[in-house]
């Protein structure tokens, strides 16, 4: 057979830890891959653990090692499929492929700042970005519950980091849309792109703030998908400059470009 | 080992294709193993306009299966005969693109458009679409209609024509009769089974595919083998080689897989590798196991 098949890959669970309540980070060996071509906000597809099933299953990259051939996805149990996959174990064989989603081409960097404004498990994608980015951007993150923060707001690789609860905080109580609301009122002239990836609410909201300051701004997208390759068309979604496949197409999006009402099924 | 069989003049290497809708155009799957294993490529349903499809949502897991209701998104048969067509044409597969249309005149003006496109080997027509003239009743519902929709496509192309069925009908038998002798050359069998699933406490109803239908397929598959002297591409539900060997044991010439496409992209040459080592381990050919299965 042709030995052409090297975009389904076969890994190795190197660990699978749960960091915060109900929420896990899986770091995978995949010798064969280069991760240091992984882009920010490029996600793997896991195809089901149950046999029933039928979808793969989309993960974001929370973070990658070139040196030691690892990236680990950042999930949350929310059905049996994740239950599934928090129960692996360290040296379990596991199935994936990708990366998938491509990357926007950002305006030089120059004097631009970076903001990234997390709401969930939508943190996972940002935290690549603040890997790829140095720590050089300001985070904006927040949870219903202290339990489920996965960042730690003391880590010295996030110096500038802001987090918010519903339930309490060290530094914000309440939505992350309002503290974003209250920190970007301060940028000035100062210019910025802004990347957020949450609960659509809480994207369409940041968007909105951004665009009364004139600011550049990125929603990453997400929908249900079958097969993250591009086929089935499952995930295509209309946005202003017509049909697109978040899969293959996305996962991120120019906020000017969104059609919020298209998002609300 | 030969896995080479003919279906409607068409020559293919092999008995495993993609079905349509799980295979794009394959620009996709290019990325994944090399396309010139296939049998043969057939490609997402295509409309004489682009269309976008349907809102979300689109899809929707069920058990051992999926249900779907995309609405045949898909560019146009202009750029499928100006893009599409010469990316498959590259690797020596042959190409059977799958129509679609919502009244006889937009099937034949896709037809004709085809006609003239030298790099086809042949049309699969989906007549699982609704006649919007007809009120919406689906073209293959109904043995009449399904024989003159496939009698005017026959006299509008010199094309090799595979018919693709709906099990939505109450024989299915009739309707492959009525299209063979309409002049169908190979009929491929089965579409979507209609089906409903609540999501998010709202109903959505779609085309439901996957192994939960298997039974079904193979049912349908077996009856129409025994039926109609034509070839049959069996569909349905095939998520492995047994699957695939199961249909050809029931009379399929071919075998297409779809929904298993998506929860592993290599699964067709793994069938086709599969198929290769099963014959040359029991010493046997496809031609010899074809329609061998014994009945209860």
């Amino acid at each position: 057979m042709n030995k052409l098949e090297t975009a389904v890959m076969q890994g190795m669970v190197v660990s699978n830890k749960k960091v915060a309540d109900n929420t896990y980070e899986m770091v995978i060996r995949a010798p064969d891959l280069n991760v240091a071509n992984f882009l920010p906000g490029q996600f793997v597809c896991i195809p089901p653990l149950r046999s029933q099933d039928t979808f793969s299953r989309p993960f974001s990259i929370f973070s990658a090692d070139a040196d030691i051939s690892c990236f680990s996805i950042l999930y949350r149990v929310v059905g049996e499929n994740t239950k599934a996959l928090s129960l692996m174990k360290q040296k379990d064989a596991i199935r994936f492929w990708g990366p998938m989603g491509i990357f926007p081409i950002l305006p030089a960097n120059g004097d631009l700042d970076v903001w990234l404004v997390g709401g969930g498990i939508g943190i996972a994608p940002l935290h690549f970005f603040l890997q790829r980015f140095k720590g050089e951007a300001k985070v904006l993150y927040g949870e219903k519950t202290f339990a489920q923060l996965v960042l730690d707001p003391n880590n010295p690789n996030i110096p500038d980091i802001m987090v918010a609860t519903e339930e309490q905080s060290v530094e914000y109580k309440g939505l992350v849309t309002d503290l974003f609301a209250q920190e970007f009122d301060r940028i000035g002239d100062q210019k910025t792109v802004v990347i957020t990836c949450g609960p659509i609410p809480m994207m369409k909201k940041v968007a909105q703030i951004c665009e009364s300051k004139n600011a550049l701004c990125y929603v990453m997208l997400e929908r249900v998908m079958a097969c993250g390759i591009g086929v089935c068309l499952g995930c295509s979604i209309k946005i202003k400059n017509g049909m697109k496949r978040i899969c293959q197409d996305g996962p991120i999006f120019n906020s000017k470009e969104v059609i919020w009402d298209e998002l609300s099924n | 080992m030969s896995l080479a069989i003919e279906i409607a003049g068409i020559r293919m290497k092999n008995p495993i294709m993609p079905a349509s809708g799980t295979f794009g155009y394959g620009e996709e799957f290019s990325q994944y193993f090399d396309l010139g294993l296939l049998g043969a490529f057939v490609s997402k349903g295509t409309t004489l306009e682009p269309r976008a499809g349907n809102a979300q949502p689109r899809i929707i897991e069920t058990p051992c299966g999926m249900i779907n209701s995309i609405g045949l998104e898909n560019p146009g048969i202009e750029v499928v005969i100006k893009e599409k067509i010469p990316f498959m044409a590259q690797f020596g597969v042959p190409i059977i693109i799958n129509v679609s249309g919502s009244s006889i005149e937009e099937y034949i003006q896709i037809v004709s458009m085809l006609d003239c496109v030298c790099e086809i080997a042949g049309l699969e027509i989906n007549i699982s679409c609704p006649n919007v003239e007809k009120g919406g009743m689906l073209f293959g519902s109904d043995p009449k209609t399904a024989h003159e929709i496939i009698s005017t496509i026959y006299n509008a192309t010199d094309l090799p024509l595979i018919v693709k069925l709906t099990p939505n009908v109450t024989d299915i038998v009739e309707i492959a009769q009525a299209v063979v002798s309409a002049g169908a050359d190979a009929v491929s069998l089965i579409n979507t089974v209609l089906g409903s699933a609540i999501v998010n406490d709202k109903i959505k109803t779609g085309g439901l595919s996957g192994s939960g239908i298997k039974p079904i397929a193979l049912n349908k598959v077996y009856k129409v083998c025994q039926n109609v002297n034509v070839p049959v591409i069996g569909m349905g539900g095939i998520t492995n080689l047994d699957d695939a060997l199961g249909f050809i044991k029931a009379g399929a010439h071919a075998v297409a897989i779809g929904t298993a496409n998506f929860s592993n992209p290599l699964v067709m040459v793994e069938v086709i590798k599969g198929l290769e080592d099963y014959c040359k381990k029991n010493n046997t050919t496809l031609e010899k196991i074809r329609g061998t299965i014994q009945s209860y």
